[in-house]
Protein backbone atom coordinates (compact mmCIF):
# COMPACT_ATOMS: atom_id res chain seq x y z
CA UNK A 1 0.00 0.00 0.00
CA UNK A 2 1.31 3.53 -0.77
CA UNK A 3 0.90 6.34 1.71
CA UNK A 4 -1.42 8.98 0.59
CA UNK A 5 0.35 11.92 -1.01
CA UNK A 6 1.19 15.23 1.27
CA UNK A 7 -0.69 18.40 -0.31
CA UNK A 8 1.12 20.16 1.88
CA UNK A 9 4.18 19.91 4.02
CA UNK A 10 5.86 22.08 6.52
CA UNK A 11 9.02 21.64 7.61
CA UNK A 12 10.92 23.60 10.85
CA UNK A 13 8.97 26.55 10.36
CA UNK A 14 10.25 29.46 12.96
CA UNK A 15 8.60 32.74 13.41
CA UNK A 16 9.17 35.46 15.32
CA UNK A 17 7.81 39.12 16.20
CA UNK A 18 10.46 40.81 17.67
CA UNK A 19 11.39 39.04 21.59
CA UNK A 20 8.55 36.94 20.72
CA UNK A 21 9.15 33.70 19.36
CA UNK A 22 5.73 32.54 18.27
CA UNK A 23 6.52 29.24 16.03
CA UNK A 24 9.47 26.91 17.16
CA UNK A 25 10.09 24.89 14.92
CA UNK A 26 6.90 23.51 13.49
CA UNK A 27 6.40 20.48 11.41
CA UNK A 28 2.82 20.33 9.60
CA UNK A 29 1.52 17.78 6.86
CA UNK A 30 -1.66 17.82 5.18
CA UNK A 31 -2.61 15.17 2.96
CA UNK A 32 -4.52 15.10 -0.03
CA UNK A 33 -7.91 14.91 0.70
CA UNK A 34 -8.64 15.06 4.07
CA UNK A 35 -10.30 17.13 6.43
CA UNK A 36 -7.36 17.99 9.20
CA UNK A 37 -8.64 20.23 12.69
CA UNK A 38 -5.83 22.26 13.55
CA UNK A 39 -6.24 23.00 17.53
CA UNK A 40 -4.75 25.01 20.40
CA UNK A 41 -5.41 27.79 22.85
CA UNK A 42 -5.01 31.30 21.86
CA UNK A 43 -1.78 32.45 21.23
CA UNK A 44 -0.56 28.73 20.77
CA UNK A 45 0.99 29.92 17.00
CA UNK A 46 -2.09 28.17 14.90
CA UNK A 47 -3.38 31.67 13.03
CA UNK A 48 0.54 32.52 12.27
CA UNK A 49 0.92 28.66 11.01
CA UNK A 50 -1.64 29.40 8.95
CA UNK A 51 -1.17 32.64 7.76
CA UNK A 52 2.71 31.57 6.81
CA UNK A 53 0.97 28.87 4.73
CA UNK A 54 -1.01 31.64 3.13
CA UNK A 55 1.88 33.96 2.23
CA UNK A 56 0.38 36.66 4.76
CA UNK A 57 3.85 36.32 7.00
CA UNK A 58 7.22 34.47 5.82
CA UNK A 59 8.80 32.29 7.79
CA UNK A 60 12.50 33.02 9.39
CA UNK A 61 13.29 29.19 9.47
CA UNK A 62 12.19 26.19 7.33
CA UNK A 63 10.70 24.94 4.49
CA UNK A 64 7.42 24.78 2.66
CA UNK A 65 6.35 22.27 -0.09
CA UNK A 66 3.66 21.81 -2.12
CA UNK A 67 3.03 19.03 -4.48
CA UNK A 68 6.23 17.66 -3.38
CA UNK A 69 7.74 21.33 -4.80
CA UNK A 70 9.58 24.20 -2.43
CA UNK A 71 7.77 26.95 -2.47
CA UNK A 72 7.92 30.46 -0.44
CA UNK A 73 4.90 32.64 -0.87
CA UNK A 74 5.72 36.44 -0.63
CA UNK A 75 2.26 37.30 -0.68
CA UNK A 76 -1.60 35.80 -0.17
CA UNK A 77 -1.42 36.31 -4.20
CA UNK A 78 0.96 33.80 -4.60
CA UNK A 79 0.15 31.28 -2.17
CA UNK A 80 -3.48 31.42 -3.94
CA UNK A 81 -1.59 30.77 -7.00
CA UNK A 82 -0.65 27.65 -5.82
CA UNK A 83 -4.18 26.59 -4.83
CA UNK A 84 -3.90 27.49 -1.55
CA UNK A 85 -7.10 29.71 -0.36
CA UNK A 86 -8.13 31.10 2.96
CA UNK A 87 -11.47 31.66 3.94
CA UNK A 88 -11.39 33.51 6.83
CA UNK A 89 -14.31 34.37 9.70
CA UNK A 90 -15.80 37.61 7.49
CA UNK A 91 -15.80 35.44 4.77
CA UNK A 92 -14.79 38.46 2.47
CA UNK A 93 -18.33 38.74 0.37
CA UNK A 94 -19.49 41.51 -1.26
CA UNK A 95 -23.02 41.97 0.83
CA UNK A 96 -24.62 44.37 -2.05
CA UNK A 97 -23.69 41.67 -5.12
CA UNK A 98 -25.02 38.27 -6.01
CA UNK A 99 -23.67 35.26 -5.71
CA UNK A 100 -22.63 35.32 -9.25
CA UNK A 101 -20.39 38.23 -9.10
CA UNK A 102 -19.03 36.99 -5.62
CA UNK A 103 -17.85 33.93 -6.55
CA UNK A 104 -16.23 35.98 -9.53
CA UNK A 105 -15.27 38.65 -7.84
CA UNK A 106 -12.40 40.07 -9.94
CA UNK A 107 -12.09 37.37 -12.56
CA UNK A 108 -15.45 38.39 -14.54
CA UNK A 109 -16.01 36.44 -17.68
CA UNK A 110 -16.45 38.93 -20.55
CA UNK A 111 -18.75 37.77 -23.44
CA UNK A 112 -17.88 37.19 -26.63
CA UNK A 113 -18.41 39.09 -29.92
CA UNK A 114 -19.34 43.12 -29.67
CA UNK A 115 -19.26 42.18 -25.97
CA UNK A 116 -15.42 41.56 -25.90
CA UNK A 117 -14.96 45.20 -27.77
CA UNK A 118 -17.07 46.84 -24.80
CA UNK A 119 -15.59 44.69 -22.36
CA UNK A 120 -19.12 43.60 -21.05
CA UNK A 121 -19.40 41.00 -18.69
CA UNK A 122 -21.46 37.26 -19.79
CA UNK A 123 -23.85 37.46 -17.05
CA UNK A 124 -25.42 34.05 -18.11
CA UNK A 125 -22.61 31.96 -17.94
CA UNK A 126 -21.14 33.42 -14.94
CA UNK A 127 -25.01 32.72 -13.26
CA UNK A 128 -24.63 29.29 -14.78
CA UNK A 129 -21.10 28.19 -13.43
CA UNK A 130 -22.11 30.13 -10.27
CA UNK A 131 -25.36 27.73 -9.95
CA UNK A 132 -23.57 24.62 -10.99
CA UNK A 133 -20.92 25.61 -8.49
CA UNK A 134 -23.45 25.82 -5.19
CA UNK A 135 -25.60 23.33 -6.03
CA UNK A 136 -23.21 20.81 -5.87
CA UNK A 137 -22.61 21.94 -1.74
CA UNK A 138 -24.61 20.81 0.74
CA UNK A 139 -26.17 24.35 1.22
CA UNK A 140 -29.08 25.15 -0.61
CA UNK A 141 -28.74 28.63 -2.19
CA UNK A 142 -32.20 30.39 -2.85
CA UNK A 143 -31.72 32.36 -5.64
CA UNK A 144 -27.94 32.45 -7.65
CA UNK A 145 -29.40 35.90 -8.25
CA UNK A 146 -29.98 37.57 -5.34
CA UNK A 147 -27.41 39.77 -2.98
CA UNK A 148 -25.73 37.32 -0.20
CA UNK A 149 -26.89 40.04 2.14
CA UNK A 150 -30.17 38.36 2.53
CA UNK A 151 -28.40 34.97 2.83
CA UNK A 152 -27.63 32.93 6.61
CA UNK A 153 -24.49 31.98 8.06
CA UNK A 154 -24.82 28.93 6.29
CA UNK A 155 -25.18 29.98 3.22
CA UNK A 156 -22.30 32.61 3.32
CA UNK A 157 -20.33 30.08 3.83
CA UNK A 158 -21.43 28.32 1.43
CA UNK A 159 -20.71 30.85 -1.33
CA UNK A 160 -17.19 31.81 0.27
CA UNK A 161 -16.19 27.94 -0.27
CA UNK A 162 -18.50 27.43 -4.08
CA UNK A 163 -15.66 29.64 -4.71
CA UNK A 164 -12.66 27.96 -3.80
CA UNK A 165 -13.64 24.89 -5.87
CA UNK A 166 -14.83 26.99 -8.85
CA UNK A 167 -11.26 28.40 -9.12
CA UNK A 168 -10.09 25.10 -9.25
CA UNK A 169 -7.72 25.30 -5.45
CA UNK A 170 -6.14 22.43 -3.88
CA UNK A 171 -6.03 23.36 -0.28
CA UNK A 172 -8.71 25.38 1.65
CA UNK A 173 -7.94 27.04 5.12
CA UNK A 174 -11.06 27.40 7.05
CA UNK A 175 -11.04 30.07 10.05
CA UNK A 176 -13.49 28.88 12.89
CA UNK A 177 -16.26 28.64 10.23
CA UNK A 178 -18.75 27.46 13.05
CA UNK A 179 -18.33 30.51 15.14
CA UNK A 180 -20.69 32.52 15.47
CA UNK A 181 -23.21 29.90 13.82
CA UNK A 182 -26.50 28.54 15.81
CA UNK A 183 -26.88 24.85 16.33
CA UNK A 184 -28.88 24.20 12.69
CA UNK A 185 -26.32 26.29 10.83
CA UNK A 186 -23.46 24.81 12.54
CA UNK A 187 -24.59 21.28 11.18
CA UNK A 188 -25.02 22.33 7.61
CA UNK A 189 -21.49 24.42 7.64
CA UNK A 190 -20.03 21.04 8.84
CA UNK A 191 -21.92 18.96 6.18
CA UNK A 192 -20.40 20.89 3.43
CA UNK A 193 -16.57 20.70 4.73
CA UNK A 194 -17.64 16.20 4.48
CA UNK A 195 -18.58 17.15 0.82
CA UNK A 196 -15.93 19.24 0.15
CA UNK A 197 -13.63 15.61 -0.15
CA UNK A 198 -15.63 14.64 -2.99
CA UNK A 199 -14.09 18.03 -4.61
CA UNK A 200 -10.71 16.81 -4.49
CA UNK A 201 -9.98 19.09 -2.15
CA UNK A 202 -7.91 18.95 1.19
CA UNK A 203 -9.01 20.86 3.86
CA UNK A 204 -7.30 22.55 6.93
CA UNK A 205 -9.72 23.84 9.23
CA UNK A 206 -9.40 26.04 12.51
CA UNK A 207 -11.97 25.09 15.47
CA UNK A 208 -12.01 25.64 19.12
CA UNK A 209 -15.17 22.75 19.63
CA UNK A 210 -13.90 19.59 19.53
CA UNK A 211 -17.00 17.80 18.72
CA UNK A 212 -17.36 19.70 15.68
CA UNK A 213 -13.75 18.50 15.04
CA UNK A 214 -15.14 14.75 15.91
CA UNK A 215 -17.61 15.37 13.40
CA UNK A 216 -15.70 16.56 10.70
CA UNK A 217 -12.21 15.45 10.69
CA UNK A 218 -9.98 12.55 10.32
CA UNK A 219 -7.00 13.95 11.96
CA UNK A 220 -6.24 16.14 14.57
CA UNK A 221 -3.02 18.61 15.22
CA UNK A 222 -2.79 20.48 18.25
CA UNK A 223 -0.34 22.62 18.86
CA UNK A 224 0.66 24.16 22.12
CA UNK A 225 3.32 27.79 23.12
CA UNK A 226 4.85 27.53 19.11
CA UNK A 227 5.55 23.75 18.92
CA UNK A 228 3.31 20.87 17.67
CA UNK A 229 1.70 18.83 20.71
CA UNK A 230 0.87 15.80 19.12
CA UNK A 231 -1.44 14.45 16.03
CA UNK A 232 -4.40 12.39 16.70
CA UNK A 233 -6.43 10.29 14.06
CA UNK A 234 -10.17 10.40 14.11
CA UNK A 235 -12.41 8.10 13.88
CA UNK A 236 -15.60 9.41 13.97
CA UNK A 237 -18.24 11.01 16.50
CA UNK A 238 -18.57 8.17 19.01
CA UNK A 239 -14.14 8.01 18.92
CA UNK A 240 -13.89 8.83 22.75
CA UNK A 241 -10.30 7.26 22.93
CA UNK A 242 -9.05 10.36 20.52
CA UNK A 243 -11.40 12.82 21.84
CA UNK A 244 -9.98 12.40 25.26
CA UNK A 245 -6.42 12.66 23.82
CA UNK A 246 -7.03 15.45 22.55
CA UNK A 247 -8.31 17.23 25.71
CA UNK A 248 -5.14 15.68 27.49
CA UNK A 249 -2.92 17.75 24.83
CA UNK A 250 -4.75 20.57 24.97
CA UNK A 251 -4.62 20.09 29.14
CA UNK B 1 -45.35 32.38 0.66
CA UNK B 2 -42.14 34.28 -0.95
CA UNK B 3 -40.30 32.96 -4.05
CA UNK B 4 -37.26 32.28 -1.78
CA UNK B 5 -39.17 29.56 -0.28
CA UNK B 6 -40.92 27.89 -2.58
CA UNK B 7 -37.70 26.98 -4.49
CA UNK B 8 -35.58 25.53 -2.24
CA UNK B 9 -35.90 21.78 -3.67
CA UNK B 10 -34.18 23.30 -6.54
CA UNK B 11 -30.58 23.82 -5.44
CA UNK B 12 -29.28 27.83 -6.38
CA UNK B 13 -31.91 27.57 -9.29
CA UNK B 14 -32.63 31.60 -10.29
CA UNK B 15 -36.25 30.58 -10.20
CA UNK B 16 -37.57 32.78 -13.19
CA UNK B 17 -38.00 36.86 -12.59
CA UNK B 18 -38.06 38.32 -8.95
CA UNK B 19 -40.94 40.87 -9.71
CA UNK B 20 -41.40 42.43 -5.92
CA UNK B 21 -37.12 43.30 -6.35
CA UNK B 22 -38.12 45.34 -9.60
CA UNK B 23 -41.07 46.61 -7.76
CA UNK B 24 -39.10 47.58 -5.02
CA UNK B 25 -36.18 49.02 -6.78
CA UNK B 26 -35.35 52.43 -6.25
CA UNK B 27 -35.54 53.56 -10.10
CA UNK B 28 -38.71 52.34 -10.31
CA UNK B 29 -40.09 54.04 -7.15
CA UNK B 30 -38.52 57.46 -7.76
CA UNK B 31 -39.81 57.14 -11.96
CA UNK B 32 -43.48 56.63 -10.52
CA UNK B 33 -42.86 59.98 -8.13
CA UNK B 34 -41.98 61.82 -11.05
CA UNK B 35 -44.95 60.31 -12.77
CA UNK B 36 -47.12 61.71 -10.04
CA UNK B 37 -45.17 64.76 -9.39
CA UNK B 38 -45.41 65.86 -12.97
CA UNK B 39 -48.93 64.66 -13.25
CA UNK B 40 -49.53 67.18 -10.09
CA UNK B 41 -47.43 69.95 -11.21
CA UNK B 42 -49.64 69.96 -15.11
CA UNK B 43 -52.84 70.03 -12.70
CA UNK B 44 -51.70 72.85 -10.66
CA UNK B 45 -50.15 75.11 -13.19
CA UNK B 46 -50.96 75.65 -17.05
CA UNK B 47 -47.73 76.72 -17.47
CA UNK B 48 -45.58 73.18 -17.01
CA UNK B 49 -46.58 71.50 -19.85
CA UNK B 50 -45.55 74.19 -22.15
CA UNK B 51 -42.23 73.50 -24.53
CA UNK B 52 -40.29 76.34 -23.05
CA UNK B 53 -40.70 75.46 -19.83
CA UNK B 54 -39.86 72.04 -20.18
CA UNK B 55 -36.83 73.05 -22.20
CA UNK B 56 -35.84 74.98 -19.55
CA UNK B 57 -36.06 72.18 -16.76
CA UNK B 58 -34.09 70.04 -18.55
CA UNK B 59 -31.29 72.50 -19.69
CA UNK B 60 -31.11 73.93 -16.17
CA UNK B 61 -30.41 70.28 -14.73
CA UNK B 62 -28.09 69.03 -17.53
CA UNK B 63 -25.10 70.49 -15.36
CA UNK B 64 -25.93 68.80 -12.24
CA UNK B 65 -27.01 65.53 -14.51
CA UNK B 66 -23.22 65.23 -15.36
CA UNK B 67 -22.01 66.26 -12.18
CA UNK B 68 -24.86 63.23 -10.60
CA UNK B 69 -23.11 60.96 -12.71
CA UNK B 70 -19.55 61.25 -10.93
CA UNK B 71 -20.53 61.19 -7.72
CA UNK B 72 -22.62 58.19 -8.46
CA UNK B 73 -19.29 56.45 -9.08
CA UNK B 74 -17.28 57.68 -6.35
CA UNK B 75 -20.23 57.14 -3.99
CA UNK B 76 -21.02 53.53 -4.70
CA UNK B 77 -17.23 53.08 -4.40
CA UNK B 78 -17.42 53.88 -0.56
CA UNK B 79 -16.42 57.46 -1.08
CA UNK B 80 -17.56 60.91 -1.28
CA UNK B 81 -16.65 64.07 -3.19
CA UNK B 82 -17.57 67.19 -2.14
CA UNK B 83 -15.18 69.34 -4.44
CA UNK B 84 -17.25 68.75 -7.45
CA UNK B 85 -18.95 72.26 -7.37
CA UNK B 86 -15.15 74.43 -7.35
CA UNK B 87 -14.54 71.53 -9.74
CA UNK B 88 -17.10 73.16 -12.04
CA UNK B 89 -16.22 76.80 -11.17
CA UNK B 90 -12.18 76.12 -11.64
CA UNK B 91 -12.89 74.33 -15.43
CA UNK B 92 -15.28 77.22 -16.04
CA UNK B 93 -12.46 79.98 -14.98
CA UNK B 94 -10.00 78.09 -16.93
CA UNK B 95 -11.62 78.14 -19.84
CA UNK B 96 -12.37 81.48 -19.74
CA UNK B 97 -8.70 82.51 -18.93
CA UNK B 98 -7.97 80.34 -22.31
CA UNK B 99 -10.08 81.42 -24.51
CA UNK B 100 -8.68 85.08 -22.85
CA UNK B 101 -5.14 83.92 -23.96
CA UNK B 102 -6.70 83.65 -27.61
CA UNK B 103 -6.48 80.49 -27.31
CA UNK B 104 -9.00 77.92 -29.67
CA UNK B 105 -11.77 76.31 -28.71
CA UNK B 106 -10.92 72.52 -28.30
CA UNK B 107 -7.89 73.62 -26.42
CA UNK B 108 -9.80 75.84 -24.20
CA UNK B 109 -12.39 73.11 -23.33
CA UNK B 110 -8.80 70.71 -22.84
CA UNK B 111 -7.16 72.70 -20.00
CA UNK B 112 -11.15 72.78 -18.60
CA UNK B 113 -10.96 69.07 -18.04
CA UNK B 114 -7.38 68.84 -17.34
CA UNK B 115 -7.71 71.22 -14.27
CA UNK B 116 -10.86 68.30 -13.70
CA UNK B 117 -7.87 65.85 -13.93
CA UNK B 118 -5.19 68.08 -11.25
CA UNK B 119 -8.25 68.07 -8.87
CA UNK B 120 -8.99 64.04 -9.45
CA UNK B 121 -5.56 62.87 -8.89
CA UNK B 122 -4.98 65.14 -5.92
CA UNK B 123 -8.09 63.70 -4.31
CA UNK B 124 -7.58 60.72 -5.13
CA UNK B 125 -4.09 60.34 -4.30
CA UNK B 126 -4.69 61.87 -0.73
CA UNK B 127 -7.24 59.04 -0.48
CA UNK B 128 -6.40 55.84 -1.66
CA UNK B 129 -2.25 56.31 -1.33
CA UNK B 130 -2.33 58.29 1.70
CA UNK B 131 -5.17 56.73 3.08
CA UNK B 132 -7.07 60.22 4.46
CA UNK B 133 -10.73 60.57 4.60
CA UNK B 134 -12.82 60.94 1.98
CA UNK B 135 -15.32 63.48 3.35
CA UNK B 136 -12.20 65.68 5.13
CA UNK B 137 -10.12 65.37 1.87
CA UNK B 138 -12.45 66.81 -0.51
CA UNK B 139 -13.50 69.11 2.10
CA UNK B 140 -9.95 70.71 1.94
CA UNK B 141 -9.98 70.68 -1.62
CA UNK B 142 -13.79 72.32 -2.13
CA UNK B 143 -12.47 74.89 -0.36
CA UNK B 144 -8.94 75.09 -1.29
CA UNK B 145 -10.17 75.00 -5.03
CA UNK B 146 -12.81 77.63 -4.22
CA UNK B 147 -10.30 80.05 -3.61
CA UNK B 148 -8.16 78.99 -6.45
CA UNK B 149 -11.03 79.60 -8.64
CA UNK B 150 -11.71 83.85 -7.14
CA UNK B 151 -7.40 83.77 -7.27
CA UNK B 152 -7.43 83.10 -10.90
CA UNK B 153 -10.50 85.62 -11.83
CA UNK B 154 -9.67 88.27 -9.45
CA UNK B 155 -13.13 88.17 -8.11
CA UNK B 156 -14.83 89.05 -11.70
CA UNK B 157 -17.09 87.26 -14.12
CA UNK B 158 -15.43 86.46 -17.07
CA UNK B 159 -17.28 86.89 -20.27
CA UNK B 160 -15.13 86.96 -23.26
CA UNK B 161 -16.58 83.68 -24.41
CA UNK B 162 -16.53 83.12 -28.60
CA UNK B 163 -19.82 83.14 -29.83
CA UNK B 164 -19.27 79.58 -32.03
CA UNK B 165 -18.70 78.37 -28.13
CA UNK B 166 -21.44 79.45 -26.88
CA UNK B 167 -23.44 77.80 -30.01
CA UNK B 168 -22.08 74.60 -28.77
CA UNK B 169 -24.27 74.31 -25.84
CA UNK B 170 -27.60 76.66 -26.84
CA UNK B 171 -27.98 75.01 -30.49
CA UNK B 172 -30.06 72.07 -31.66
CA UNK B 173 -28.18 70.12 -34.23
CA UNK B 174 -30.03 66.73 -33.40
CA UNK B 175 -34.01 66.64 -34.47
CA UNK B 176 -34.13 70.22 -32.79
CA UNK B 177 -33.59 68.20 -29.59
CA UNK B 178 -30.99 70.84 -27.32
CA UNK B 179 -27.39 69.87 -27.65
CA UNK B 180 -27.00 70.19 -24.25
CA UNK B 181 -30.11 67.11 -23.71
CA UNK B 182 -28.30 65.11 -26.12
CA UNK B 183 -25.03 65.14 -24.76
CA UNK B 184 -26.45 64.64 -20.91
CA UNK B 185 -28.73 61.73 -22.53
CA UNK B 186 -25.57 60.18 -24.15
CA UNK B 187 -23.49 60.21 -21.07
CA UNK B 188 -26.40 58.82 -18.96
CA UNK B 189 -26.82 55.71 -21.28
CA UNK B 190 -22.90 55.41 -21.55
CA UNK B 191 -21.97 55.41 -17.84
CA UNK B 192 -25.23 53.38 -16.80
CA UNK B 193 -24.70 50.64 -19.44
CA UNK B 194 -20.61 50.87 -18.33
CA UNK B 195 -21.55 50.79 -14.86
CA UNK B 196 -23.93 47.64 -15.60
CA UNK B 197 -21.99 45.81 -17.54
CA UNK B 198 -18.37 46.77 -18.08
CA UNK B 199 -16.00 44.34 -16.54
CA UNK B 200 -13.93 47.56 -15.48
CA UNK B 201 -16.17 49.59 -14.17
CA UNK B 202 -17.91 47.30 -12.47
CA UNK B 203 -15.15 46.76 -9.94
CA UNK B 204 -16.54 49.93 -8.45
CA UNK B 205 -19.52 47.95 -7.30
CA UNK B 206 -17.11 45.34 -5.68
CA UNK B 207 -14.85 48.30 -4.24
CA UNK B 208 -18.15 49.36 -2.04
CA UNK B 209 -19.45 46.35 -1.39
CA UNK B 210 -15.93 45.42 0.68
CA UNK B 211 -12.78 47.06 0.08
CA UNK B 212 -10.87 43.75 2.13
CA UNK B 213 -13.06 41.45 -0.62
CA UNK B 214 -12.03 43.30 -3.36
CA UNK B 215 -8.38 43.25 -2.59
CA UNK B 216 -8.36 39.60 -1.38
CA UNK B 217 -9.97 39.44 -4.95
CA UNK B 218 -7.17 41.02 -6.74
CA UNK B 219 -8.29 43.93 -7.17
CA UNK B 220 -6.23 46.99 -7.25
CA UNK B 221 -8.22 48.99 -4.64
CA UNK B 222 -6.02 51.98 -4.58
CA UNK B 223 -5.78 52.87 -8.08
CA UNK B 224 -9.33 52.11 -8.70
CA UNK B 225 -10.13 54.68 -6.03
CA UNK B 226 -7.50 57.05 -7.92
CA UNK B 227 -9.75 56.50 -10.69
CA UNK B 228 -12.75 56.99 -9.28
CA UNK B 229 -11.63 60.76 -8.44
CA UNK B 230 -10.47 61.07 -11.48
CA UNK B 231 -13.60 60.39 -13.78
CA UNK B 232 -15.35 62.29 -11.03
CA UNK B 233 -13.58 65.03 -11.22
CA UNK B 234 -13.55 65.00 -15.05
CA UNK B 235 -17.34 64.92 -14.99
CA UNK B 236 -17.28 68.10 -12.93
CA UNK B 237 -14.73 69.83 -15.01
CA UNK B 238 -17.05 68.89 -17.91
CA UNK B 239 -20.27 70.75 -16.16
CA UNK B 240 -17.53 73.67 -16.14
CA UNK B 241 -17.33 73.49 -20.08
CA UNK B 242 -21.29 73.42 -20.04
CA UNK B 243 -21.51 75.87 -17.43
CA UNK B 244 -19.61 78.48 -19.33
CA UNK B 245 -21.10 77.83 -23.02
CA UNK B 246 -24.03 78.01 -22.20
CA UNK B 247 -23.84 81.46 -20.03
CA UNK B 248 -20.95 82.82 -22.40
CA UNK B 249 -19.44 83.49 -18.73
CA UNK B 250 -17.46 82.59 -16.15
CA UNK B 251 -18.56 83.53 -12.73
CA UNK B 252 -16.37 82.08 -9.37
CA UNK B 253 -19.26 81.53 -7.27
CA UNK B 254 -20.32 79.90 -10.17
CA UNK B 255 -21.99 76.05 -8.76
CA UNK B 256 -21.50 77.07 -5.02
CA UNK B 257 -23.50 74.45 -3.32
CA UNK B 258 -24.12 72.44 -6.02
CA UNK B 259 -22.13 69.46 -4.37
CA UNK B 260 -24.52 69.17 -1.73
CA UNK B 261 -27.94 69.41 -3.93
CA UNK B 262 -26.20 66.73 -6.13
CA UNK B 263 -25.14 64.51 -3.56
CA UNK B 264 -29.14 65.12 -1.97
CA UNK B 265 -30.32 64.16 -5.77
CA UNK B 266 -27.99 61.08 -5.82
CA UNK B 267 -29.28 59.73 -3.08
CA UNK B 268 -32.90 60.28 -3.86
CA UNK B 269 -31.86 58.21 -6.75
CA UNK B 270 -30.95 54.90 -4.45
CA UNK B 271 -27.50 55.31 -3.97
CA UNK B 272 -26.00 54.02 -0.08
CA UNK B 273 -23.76 57.17 1.68
CA UNK B 274 -22.47 53.92 2.47
CA UNK B 275 -21.14 52.55 -0.92
CA UNK B 276 -21.80 49.67 -2.90
CA UNK B 277 -25.25 50.49 -3.65
CA UNK B 278 -26.33 52.72 -6.66
CA UNK B 279 -26.96 53.66 -10.30
CA UNK B 280 -26.34 55.82 -12.72
CA UNK B 281 -29.86 56.04 -13.79
CA UNK B 282 -31.37 55.91 -10.70
CA UNK B 283 -28.89 59.21 -9.07
CA UNK B 284 -30.41 60.82 -12.85
CA UNK B 285 -34.17 59.99 -11.95
CA UNK B 286 -33.11 61.72 -8.52
CA UNK B 287 -31.75 64.99 -10.34
CA UNK B 288 -34.97 65.29 -12.66
CA UNK B 289 -37.25 64.70 -9.37
CA UNK B 290 -35.99 67.42 -7.46
CA UNK B 291 -36.02 69.63 -11.09
CA UNK B 292 -39.56 68.66 -10.95
CA UNK B 293 -40.36 70.00 -7.47
CA UNK B 294 -38.71 73.07 -7.76
CA UNK B 295 -40.13 74.33 -11.26
CA UNK B 296 -43.44 73.33 -9.33
CA UNK B 297 -42.27 75.91 -6.47
CA UNK B 298 -41.69 78.07 -9.07
CA UNK B 299 -44.82 78.27 -11.25
CA UNK B 300 -47.11 77.92 -8.52
CA UNK B 301 -44.57 81.65 -7.55
CA UNK B 302 -43.28 80.01 -4.21
CA UNK B 303 -40.53 82.01 -2.85
CA UNK B 304 -36.97 80.42 -4.17
CA UNK B 305 -36.09 80.31 -0.53
CA UNK B 306 -38.84 77.14 -0.03
CA UNK B 307 -36.45 75.35 -2.28
CA UNK B 308 -34.18 73.95 0.59
CA UNK B 309 -37.10 73.10 2.62
CA UNK B 310 -38.58 70.72 -0.53
CA UNK B 311 -35.61 68.88 -1.56
CA UNK B 312 -34.66 68.36 2.19
CA UNK B 313 -37.66 66.89 2.80
CA UNK B 314 -37.54 64.51 -0.64
CA UNK B 315 -34.31 63.35 0.89
CA UNK B 316 -35.39 62.54 4.14
CA UNK B 317 -38.47 60.72 2.82
CA UNK B 318 -36.33 58.96 0.17
CA UNK B 319 -34.19 57.56 3.13
CA UNK B 320 -37.03 56.88 5.30
CA UNK B 321 -38.61 54.82 2.88
CA UNK B 322 -35.69 53.02 2.15
CA UNK B 323 -35.29 52.14 5.77
CA UNK B 324 -38.89 50.90 5.76
CA UNK B 325 -38.67 48.71 3.08
CA UNK B 326 -35.62 46.94 4.37
CA UNK B 327 -36.76 46.68 7.31
CA UNK B 328 -36.87 42.89 8.77
CA UNK B 329 -34.11 41.98 5.94
CA UNK B 330 -30.90 41.34 6.91
CA UNK B 331 -28.25 43.67 7.72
Amino acid sequence: MTAPNKVVEMTGIEKRFGPVEVLRGVDFELYENEVLALLGDNGAGKSTLIKTLSGYYQPDAGQIRIGGQAVSFGTPHEARDHGIETIYQDLALFDNLDVAANVFAGKEKVGGGWRKMLGFVDRNAMRNEAREAVSQMAINIPRIDQEVSAFSGGQRQCVAIAKSVMWGRKVVIMDEPTAALGVRETGKVLDLIRTLKSHNLSVIVIMHNIEHVMEVAERAIVMRSGTRRGTVNLNGPQDRESHDEIVKMLM
Amino acid sequence: MTLSQTNTDRLGDAGGFDFKRLLLSRELIVGVMILITAIAATMLSPYFLTAANIKNVVIGMSIEMIVAIGLTIVLLSGGIDLSVGSVVALSAVVIALAFNAGLSIPIAIAAGLCAGVVVGVVNGYLIAYVGLNPLITTLGTMTIFRSAVYILSGGYAMSSIPGSFKALANGDLLFGLPNLVVLVVVLIVLFHMAMWQNVWFRKFAFLGGSEMAALRAGINVKRLKLMGYVICSVLAALGGVVVVARLGSAFPNTATGMELRVITAVIVGGCSIYGGRGTVLGAALGVLFLALVNNILVLNAVSVYWQGVASGCVLILAVLSDAIINRGKRS
